[in-house]
């Protein structure tokens, strides 16, 4: 399954300006600046559990026309620029039981690479699709991380462009399972572009753990009345890592239903980024919206007590943005967001039971993950995500 | 067992105890009673160990100097606080909670940990104690918990963890006729020559159930008056505006 | 509706009704838009550094004082016009405006018995009776026309406690050193492109100085009235308060009806020194211009205070009926440690109106509280938009922050967006934020109208009460104004 495409990788791409609201956090110039950028063909390998009726061959989409014209620029951009991608369709009144899962591993080329993909889920059919941007190439011997390790100083070789065309037909049920970490998501511009029809449910579940760059754009529009979209995420920033969790959501019809909540951890040295749009268009009667974002910041001075070697570590940064931009009146939109530190009042009941200092500075902060973990809807990626989060060292 | 002297503790320098001296042997019930704001609940968090109060004076805990340590050393040493105001901790389990405070707990007294199923089996024991339901063993720490439901939680992790000094602060309030009773009950189980109770309150009926050997009155940060459940009675009967004038 | 037995009236549905109504009130006059024919000194139209020094002549200016304008003026050309994303603002001739408009007599008075009776009327009319045995008790008030001062009433009693409140051009000539020391210190020319076209042809404001360890006994207050056509008002406030001082400061704002739009950009500066605070409440109530957007102000506002020092508190009270545009941001810089601010609003967007308007909360020092509590309400046509930042300095070590932004929407044809902005770079911070949008409650509206309250009336109550946490922040005698202002302007709003 390799391409015989040789795009452009070259061209000199117009990044979105960080004068952009939308990039106000992120300035993916400076980002793509850090790259080296050799040119050459991508090879991606590791496709898995591939139902072939369902998925086109990766490299047939070159040439495949967009479900729908881009959303945005960075879409557009995306889609000229592509390399390659896969499509997949399930016709209507199809239910696909077993989910099917996509592993994406990173290809050892430089420069970056850009990919379209497309979902088309007809009328009333079902699917359940696992995307893991995970491990591929063994980083090194694969150590332990510490969330108190300066900055991930391993070069930035390449920037993986991401952009997912999703197109639900009456009553479609799709739900998205992503796990962004590791190499793959070194430097990772993933975003969905998602069009709902009557009925139809999306949910997207992201989980993001790192110290590289990840920007997640997750776009939907609600174009059929009764759509619902559920949106779960969690970011784990480490290791000087940058994580920022975009969604928008548009409502054009009535009786839309939306719920979102993010949480996002930031180690020292990290940010993360929430920034979520809610928009109720006139006539999109009757919309109920609400969107979270819960945001912890770990201390470092506390972390470094707990440290043999007592390091001084800057304050991660948390920067949340959560918007409403309501035209319809009969609608309940509500959003909320939180930002601190552990309770301190929680550690000292944990420490009056017996708990150590960093114990319970531990414990409470995989229970802040796990309000989000314990929703993943696929047990594979929810062992993998809790792995990953025990054999993280905060202290 | 415990011995207090000479106890001082401020907050952001405003002096809350004033030189309070107690004594608790072992086998022993002791109740603090006091109007409100007289320093009642600070005493049982400078006593865990709760960051936030400047302390002087001395606290001996079987030989040990108590205010050298950490909260959780101080567990360790055998000491525990039912909360007045017990702590939600969302996304941790009451099983897995308690699992591990139990095992540092065991391991500081020597104690190897537990196998799960001597766990599980010594878990549900001591929730029957206090009829906690078995559901709220495997739902998050307090997490949406009743009031009543909170007070039994602290009293079925006091049984857990089996502590040599159990200091329950205002345990019986928000707690309706039966949650009271099924608390003292609990309490009254776990009695034995060799561990004491500390029983801080403003109403006379938990002491109905737990009988105390000593009760004293705390009044602006110290111990004013030292008695029997005698003293405890003429309180609920006479307030604490008597003793005020008695005093002044 | 009621129709008798006999002579049934056909079923009008209750849209309808309302839609009638609305019809009715959207024409509702605006109660200041009258006109007052008042001699003026009018600068001719236009913006060059002729018209600046102009200006400052005028006032008797020192040459500090020009050279400041002048390179405000200079930086401003600079500047590229600002767009906003959610505003609408049609491009302006800044050529176009005239930049100073004073009555004729404008020469400060000696008593209020040598005030034009036409300017006395004026006020009169708008309810600011300027003799100061008639004054609310405990209220002073600064008189602003146009582009100056024409009376600052119980002067001589502040005097006798050292409390300064005069103009601002009165404090250039009798206090030059604490203007000096303080103008643009915490709104510098170069903070925004409305901001150094204040600075270089600000006119007049007050100015207040409360020395060390004085309460001050009495409300201060301005008001500001733009009267003569094809003006903008261009003022300017500044407030201090030395240690341990306290002031509570009131401005509120009216314009004639007109079709045209005049602009308003003001900039207030306020510092607080320790355990000093100043508490600053604003009822805006300029020409909103009428239900088609036709004229109204455009109301471009900096405001912004230092706690500079330890302990301090500034307090931002906004109530915002008028204006065609709003853009506004009373913003408080936490400097000093402990220190507090809070900003509190309503903010309403009926007819075609816009506004935009939030407040920026700048943690710096340690321990630092600020509290944010804003009221939207969108009617008709309107816009209503809260922004606001809330930053915590690495600096700001143990920084609160709570923060609740509610809008409440009435009629399909408005619109009410929260933008709020969270910079944190303190993991000791706790910061929280709560936003809800909704429209009002039926089941409310109802219960009133069941208990024999005309809907308007109905409306009224409930919106009085939704904006309750605010209007309760302000004195007594300004919260029943703004409670009426609420439900005047709401007046046929509701569809």
């Amino acid at each position: 399954m390799s391409s015989s495409h040789t795009a452009p990788s070259t061209t000199k791409i117009a990044w979105p300006s960080s004068r952009l609201e939308a990039w106000k956090y992120t300035d993916l110039d400076q980002w793509a600046s850090k790259i080296s950028r050799n040119d050459g063909p991508l090879t991606p390998s590791g496709w898995q559990g591939q139902p072939h009726d369902l998925l086109d061959l990766f490299t047939e989409l070159h040439n495949a026309e967009p479900l729908f014209p881009a959303l945005d620029e960075l879409s557009a951009l995306i889609h000229a620029a592509r390399h390659g991608g896969w499509h997949a369709h399930i016709p209507a009144g199809t239910t696909c039981d077993t989910p099917l899962r996509l592993l994406y591993a990173p290809s050892v080329t430089e420069g970056w690479s850009g990919f379209t993909h497309q979902i088309q889920v007809d009328e009333g059919a079902k699917l359940t699709l696992i995307e893991e941007f995970d491990e591929g190439r063994p980083e090194g011997n694969n150590t332990e991380k510490s969330a108190l390790q300066e900055s991930d100083t391993t070069p930035v070789e390449k920037m993986n462009l991401h952009n997912l065309q999703v197109h639900l037909g009456r009553g479609a049920k799709l739900k998205l399972i992503r796990l962004f970490h590791g190499p793959a998501a070194k430097a990772l511009v993933h975003q969905i572009d998602a069009l709902q029809e009557e009925g139809s449910k999306l949910e997207v579940q992201t989980i993001s753990l790192g110290s590289g760059m990840i920007r997640n754009n997750i776009h939907i529009q609600q174009k059929g009345d009764r759509c619902s979209s559920t949106l779960l995420g969690l970011s784990v920033a480490f290791g000087g890592g940058h994580l920022d969790q975009y969604s928008r959501i548009q409502h054009h019809a009535l009786e839309g239903n939306s719920h979102q909540h993010y949480k996002a951890i930031a180690a020292p040295n990290s940010t993360t980024i929430f920034n979520g749009v809610l928009r109720v268009e006139p006539h999109a009667q009757q919309t109920n919206a609400y969107q979270r974002s819960s945001n912890l910041m770990l201390d470092p001075v506390s972390l470094a007590q707990g440290h043999p070697l007592k390091p001084t570590l800057r304050s991660g940064k948390v920067n949340a943005k959560p918007e409403l931009q309501i035209f319809a009146d009969n609608v309940k939109c509500s959003h909320g967001a939180t930002m601190g530190k552990l309770n301190t009042e929680s550690i000292f009941y944990l420490q009056s039971r017996g708990l150590s200092f960093e114990e319970a500075q531990r414990m409470l902060t995989l229970a802040f993950a796990m309000e989000i973990v314990d929703q993943l809807e696929d047990e594979v990626i929810r062992n993998k995500v809790m792995a990953h989060l025990d054999q993280l060292k905060w202290q | 067992m415990l011995e207090i002297i000479d106890l001082h503790a401020s907050v952001d320098d405003k002096p809350i105890l004033k030189g309070l001296n107690l004594q608790i042997r072992p086998g022993e019930v002791h109740a603090i009673m006091g109007p409100n704001g007289s320093g009642k609940s600070t005493l049982s968090h400078v006593l865990a160990g709760r960051p936030g109060y400047d302390v002087r004076g001395s606290v001996r805990f079987n030989g040990q100097d108590l205010l050298d340590l950490a909260p959780e050393e101080r567990a360790w040493a055998g000491l525990f606080l039912a909360f007045q105001y017990p702590v939600e901790i969302p996304g941790v389990s009451n099983t897995n909670f308690m699992r591990s405070a139990l095992n540092q707990v065991r391991s500081h007294r020597g104690l190897p940990a537990l196998e799960a199923g001597d766990f599980l089996k010594i878990m549900r024991e001591k929730a029957g104690l206090v009829q906690l339901d078995p559901s709220f063993l495997s739902r998050p720490v307090n997490l949406g918990f009743s009031g009543g439901e909170k007070k039994r939680n602290e009293i079925f992790q006091m049984a857990m963890l089996d502590p040599q000094l159990a200091i329950l602060d205002e345990t019986d309030s928000g707690l309706d006729i039966d949650a009271l009773r099924i608390v003292a009950e609990g309490v009254r189980k776990l009695r034995r020559e060799d561990n004491s109770f500390l029983v801080i309150t403003h109403y006379q009926r938990l002491l109905d159930h737990l009988r105390p050997d000593i009760v004293h009155v705390l009044m602006d940060g110290k111990i004013v008056r030292t008695g029997n459940d005698t003293l405890a009675l003429e309180l609920e009967e006479k307030g604490y505006d008597w003793l005020k004038a008695e005093l002044a | 509706m009621r129709g008798d037995l006999t002579n049934p009236v056909p079923e009008v549905n209750e849209h309808s009704q309302e839609e009638v109504l609305l019809n009715q009130w959207a024409e509702q006059d605006y109660a200041f838009g009258f006109v007052s024919d008042i001699e003026q000194d009018i600068v001719p139209k236009g913006l060059n550094e002729e018209v600046i020094r102009w200006i400052s002549a005028r006032k008797e200016e020192p040459s500090w004082l020009l050279d400041w304008r002048l390179k405000a003026y200079r930086h401003w050309l600079s500047m590229p016009t600002p767009e906003w994303a959610h505003l609408e603002i049609p491009a302006i001739d800044f050529q176009d405006i005239s930049y100073y408009a004073a009555p004729k007599a404008a020469a400060k008075l000696n008593s209020l018995d040598e005030l034009d009776p036409e300017i006395k009327s004026t006020y009169d009319k708008l309810g600011i009776p300027l003799e100061e045995q008639l004054i609310l008790a405990g209220v002073a008030v600064d008189a602003v026309l146009d582009s100056v001062s024409v009376v600052t009433t119980y002067k001589e009693k502040l005097a006798e406690k050292g409390i300064i409140f005069c103009s601002f051009s009165e404090a250039v000539r009798e206090h030059p050193d604490l203007v000096r020391k303080h103008l643009g210190k915490v709104v510098p020319y170069t903070d925004n492109y409305y901001a150094a076209l204040n600075s270089a042809v600000f006119s007049d404001g007050s100015f207040v100085y409360i020395p060390q360890g004085v309460r001050c006994p009495m409300e201060l207050s301005t008001y500001f009235r733009i009267n003569a056509a094809g003006t903008g008002q261009f003022e300017r406030t500044l407030i201090v308060a030395d240690d341990d001082a306290y002031v509570s400061y009131l401005e509120g704002c009216t314009a004639p009806k007109r079709d045209e739009n005049q602009l308003h950009a003001a900039v207030v500066e306020l510092v607080a020194m320790n355990r000093s605070e100043i508490r600053y409440a604003t009822v805006q109530n300029w020409y909103p211009g009428d239900a088609q957007g036709i004229g109204g102000i455009y109301n471009f506002v900096t405001k912004r205070g230092l706690c500079q020092g330890l302990a301090s508190k500034i307090s931002w009270t906004q109530v915002e009926t008028g204006s065609a545009i709003t853009w506004k941001y009373p913003s408080v810089v936490l400097m000093g440690d402990r220190s507090t601010g809070e900003f509190y609003s309503v903010a309403l967007a009926a007819r075609a109106q816009q506004a935009d308007t939030g407040t920026k909360m700048i943690h710096i020092g340690k321990n630092t509280t600020s509290r944010i509590v804003s009221k939207g309400i969108s009617a008709g046509r309107g816009q209503n938009a809260y922004r606001g930042l809330v930053k915590v300095r690495e600096t700001a070590t143990n920084a609160r922050n709570y923060s609740q932004c509610d809008s409440l929407l009435m009629g399909d044809r408005c619109g009410a967006h929260t933008y709020p902005y969270f910079e944190i770079n303190c993991p000791d911070a706790q910061v929280e934020h709560e936003a809800t949008t909704s429209k009002i409650e039926e089941d409310l509206l109802y219960y009133c109208q069941q208990r024999g309250l005309p809907t308007e009336e109905a409306i009224a109550l409930i919106v009085n009460g939704y904006a309750k946490e605010v209007l309760d922040k302000l004195p007594m005698e300004f919260a029943v104004e703004a409670r009426k202002l609420l439900a005047i302007s709401l007046e046929g709003s509701v569809g």
